[in-house]
C-alpha cells in the first residue's frame, strides 16, 4: 500500500469509528480526515 | 440550530445561573490560586474571532482556555471577516462543526445573533457594539467579592451611554439594584438598546454630581468606543463635565468603589487620583474577567459542575 492509499484508508477508519460524522459535510470532514492524516505523518499507522 | 446555549446578552442567562456562576468563579479563581490544576476541559478548543482590536478579552479567553485544559484559536479579520465575502450563517456552520466553543468580538449585535443561530456549539459575546456582557459578569462578580450583595445597592454610571452601560442596565433589572446614569445631552441611553428602558431600577441624570451621589459604586468608561474615533474631539468637549474626578467620588458613600472596564485614559473620563487611589478597584475588575470567563466557559462545556 502506497502512501496516498494508506493515508486514504486512514481517513475511513477515522470516519467510520469516531461515529459523529452523520452527515457528510465536507467542510467538517476537513477537520476528521487532517486529523488522520497528521496522526498518520507523525506516528505512522495506527491499528484502530 | 441545535440546542448549545449561548451567552450574547447578560440576560440570557438566569439569576440562579449567574449566580452559580459566582460560585462556581470562586472556586475556580481559589484553585488557580494555589496552584491546583483544574482541566475539565482536556482537548477542547475556543475559536476566538476577533473584529475589533482587544487586549483584556483575548488574553483573559486564551489564558483561561488553557488553565482548563483546552486550545483557543486566535481568527483575527485576516482570517476571516463576518458577513464580507462568505455569509455569517455559513462561517458558523463550518466553524462549529470543528471547535466546541466560539468567542466573538465585533461591531453589531447582529452578527453575534445570526452567528449563534447557526452554530451547533456555544457562542459568547466579547463585545458588541450594544453589549459586553462578559465585562458585566466580571464587574458585578468583582463588586460581590468586595462588599457582598449587590441587591438593593445604587450603581452610577457617568459618561457615555455605551455597550457596557447598556448591559449594566441589563444586570441591574436581573440582580434588583438602582442604576443611575448621567450622559452629556445627545448621549442618552437608547430606548431601543436599553432594554427595561422605563424600568424602576434606572433613574437617568442632567447632572453627574447627582448621579453619584450616596453611590455604591461609581463606573465609567472611555468618551469615544471603538468604531466612534472619528468623534473623539467632538466628545472630549462635550463630556468635558462628566469626568470622574475626587470631588465627585467624595459625593458617594465613604466606602463607595470606582470600576473602569480598562483601557483608561486619565485626564478624560477618569482622573488619574481617583483611577488609582483607594477606592479603585480596577484591577481586581481586570482579573475577574479572567476567572468569570472561566466559569462561564465551563458552565456552557460541561453545564452545572457543583463545587
Amino acid at each position: 500500500m502506497d502512501h496516498e492509499q494508506a493515508i486514504s484508508a486512514q481517513a475511513n477508519l477515522a470516519g467510520r469509528s469516531s461515529g459523529q460524522v452523520k452527515r457528510s459535510g465536507c467542510s467538517q470532514n476537513r477537520l476528521h480526515t487532517q486529523k488522520a492524516l497528521m496522526e498518520f505523518l507523525l506516528l505512522g499507522k495506527v491499528d484502530s | 440550530m441545535g440546542t448549545a446555549r449561548h451567552f450574547l446578552q447578560l440576560k440570557d442567562f438566569t439569576l440562579a445561573e449567574l449566580e452559580h456562576l459566582f460560585e462556581r468563579t470562586i472556586e475556580l479563581k481559589a484553585r488557580q490560586r494555589q496552584g491546583r490544576l483544574y482541566q475539565p476541559l482536556t482537548g477542547r478548543t475556543l475559536a476566538m474571532i476577533f473584529e475589533k482590536n482587544s487586549t483584556r478579552t483575548r488574553v483573559s479567553f486564551e489564558a483561561g482556555m488553557a488553565q482548563l485544559g483546552g486550545n483557543a484559536m486566535f481568527l483575527s479579520t485576516r482570517d476571516t471577516q463576518l458577513g464580507r465575502g462568505e455569509p455569517i450563517e455559513d462561517v458558523a456552520e463550518v466553524i462549529s462543526r470543528m471547535v466546541d466553543l466560539v468567542m466573538i468580538r465585533t461591531f453589531e449585535q447582529n452578527i453575534v445573533e445570526r452567528f449563534a443561530a447557526h452554530s451547533r456549539v456555544p457562542v459568547i459575546n466579547g463585545l458588541t457594539d450594544e453589549y459586553h456582557p462578559c465585562q458585566i459578569l466580571a464587574d458585578v462578580f468583582t463588586y460581590i467579592e468586595q462588599r457582598g450583595a449587590i441587591r438593593g445597592k445604587t450603581v452610577a454610571w457617568v459618561g457615555d451611554s455605551n455597550n457596557v452601560c447598556n448591559t449594566w442596565l441589563q444586570a441591574a433589572r436581573i440582580f434588583d439594584f438602582n442604576f443611575h446614569v448621567s450622559t452629556p445631552p445627545g448621549y442618552e441611553l437608547e430606548a431601543a438598546r436599553g432594554e427595561g428602558f422605563r424600568s424602576m431600577h434606572l433613574e437617568c441624570f442632567k447632572d453627574p454630581h447627582a448621579a453619584v451621589a450616596q453611590a455604591d459604586l461609581v463606573t465609567t468608561d472611555v468618551w469615544t468606543s471603538m468604531g466612534f474615533e472619528d468623534e473623539a474631539e467632538e466628545r472630549k468637549r462635550k463630556f468635558a463635565e462628566y469626568r470622574v474626578d475626587a470631588d465627585m467620588m467624595r459625593l458617594a458613600k465613604p466606602d463607595a468603589l470606582f470600576m473602569h472596564c480598562l483601557p483608561a485614559h486619565r485626564g478624560e473620563e477618569v482622573e488619574a487620583a481617583v483611577i488609582d487611589g483607594p477606592q479603585s478597584i480596577v484591577w481586581e475588575e481586570a482579573e475577574n474577567r479572567l476567572h468569570t470567563q472561566k466559569a462561564l466557559m465551563e458552565f456552557l462545556l460541561l453545564g452545572k459542575v457543583e463545587s
